[in-house]
């Protein structure tokens, strides 16, 4: 039986069954014209392989993991820096009391919405390595005097994985990631009020299935964002609310 | 470098051989592997641990390349409108080899057979992989190796066929 030119492929690359691959065999043993193609195919193989592999590939240091995981975070702090910013930008309009069109936007943006913005940013990915205690306190001491620092949840199972600086125009904000073994996440929120405006009421408020809950202690705003069902913590009181 | 890192680094040279393969262009392959890179550090957490990387890392390859194609054959529909001629061909690597060199031969295979070719002949992929990666049935993959290792053999011992091959495909 003639074997197809699949055939006589599929056994140059190990792809038959043992039956099959010993009737090709036998065949090419009664057909050595055959036989000389499948060596040149074979050939015409290692030979590209050969080409290939000797080609020079010019150096890319652009194309190293780390390289590109640094250019991603930060890809991914500038996209959130103009989120927070816009939502700030519109929060101003519904916390400040520009009354004007604090009720256009009020509606269009809710109280702390960049934190909750963050949440959906960081919850899915934390690919950096966070920082250390010590450069968090230094971040406290210098950008968040007076403020609650994070607060240990390893009560609620919870461990303290990421925390960045972000950049808003009222100043510098952090956010603290807490994530606990069957990868829920809890974010802690910091941010400084607007200025000239009334202090953040407490409240409480959902998007999509996330739920945010945000205080305010005069110096700065505060918010715990989770998701609705699964809030992790009690309440914002752990946090110094 | 992490784990995630290492492994990933190591599969660098067989992506940028790929990448080179399907765009023969270095620059556009070069961002194809970022991108790729890129995807894989997002999906690592989520992707099937029982699938080989390498198999993962070029199927994902492989769709950014298509969905590259897709996106500039669309600006390209739209720029003839503007442009008098079309765009110059992508800088392709055609000059820069012997016509009979193993290289030149190469890169005068139509995409989808010089595809299967790198994928089984230079990276010794099993056809089920290479179908998991292109997205094409393995009797598909077989057709196609089939015809790519004939065509290789005809441009080796008659250059000249070259041209019409290539617009055939």
């Amino acid at each position: 039986m003639k074997p197809t030119h699949e055939q006589l492929n599929a056994y140059l690359d190990g792809e038959l069954t043992t039956a099959e691959h010993q009737q090709v065999e036998a065949y090419l043993r009664e057909h050595p014209d055959v036989a000389a193609t499948l060596e040149a195919w074979r050939a015409d193989g290692a030979a590209l392989k050969h080409a290939l592999d000797t080609a020079p590939q010019p150096p890319n240091p652009a194309l190293t993991p780390p390289a590109i995981r640094r250019r991603r975070a930060a890809r991914q702090r500038h996209r959130f820096g103009l989120a927070a910013g816009l939502a700030l930008a519109l929060g101003l309009g519904a916390a400040g009391g520009w009354q004007a069109r604090g009720s256009l936007y009020a509606a269009a943006s809710p109280p702390m919405a960049d934190a909750v913005e963050a949440y959906k940013l960081f919850a899915a990915t934390a690919d950096t390595p966070p920082p250390s205690q010590a450069q968090l306190a230094d971040w406290f001491n210098r950008y968040f005097e007076g403020a609650s620092p994070p607060p240990t949840l390893e009560t609620y199972g919870l461990e303290l994985v990421d925390a960045r600086l972000m950049a808003t125009q009222d100043g510098p904000a952090v956010v603290v990631l807490y994530r606990n073994g069957n990868r829920q996440t809890l974010l802690f929120y910091i941010r400084p009020p607007s200025p000239g405006g009334p202090s953040m009421p407490n409240g409480q408020r959902h998007d999509g299935d996330l739920m945010a809950r945000y205080w305010s202690d005069g110096r700065f705003n505060y918010a715990l964002v989770s998701r609705s069902n699964t809030p992790l913590v009690p309440g914002p009181e752990l946090f110094g609310a | 470098m992490n784990d995630l890192e290492q492994e990933l680094a190591a599969e660098i040279p067989a992506l940028r051989r790929f990448a080179t393969t399907l765009t023969r262009h270095t620059a556009n392959a070069d961002d194809l592997v970022q991108t790729t890179l890129e995807k894989a550090i997002v999906a690592w957490a989520r992707r099937d641990e029982d699938r080989d990387i390498r198999t993962w890392l070029f199927s994902i390859l492989y769709r950014q390349f298509v969905d590259n194609q897709r996106r500039s054959s669309r600006h390209r529909r739209l720029l003839q409108w503007f442009l008098p001629s079309d765009e110059p061909a992508t800088g392709s690597l055609e000059q820069q080899y012997e016509v009979r060199s193993a290289l030149g031969v190469f890169d005068r295979l139509p995409e989808s057979q010089r595809t299967v070719l790198l994928l089984i002949a230079v990276e010794g992929m099993r056809y089920k992989e290479v179908g998991a990666a292109l997205g094409i049935p393995v009797g598909t993959v077989m057709s196609r190796v089939s015809r790519a290792r004939q065509t290789y053999r005809q441009l080796m011992e008659k250059p000249q066929r070259a041209r019409h091959l290539k617009v055939m495909k």
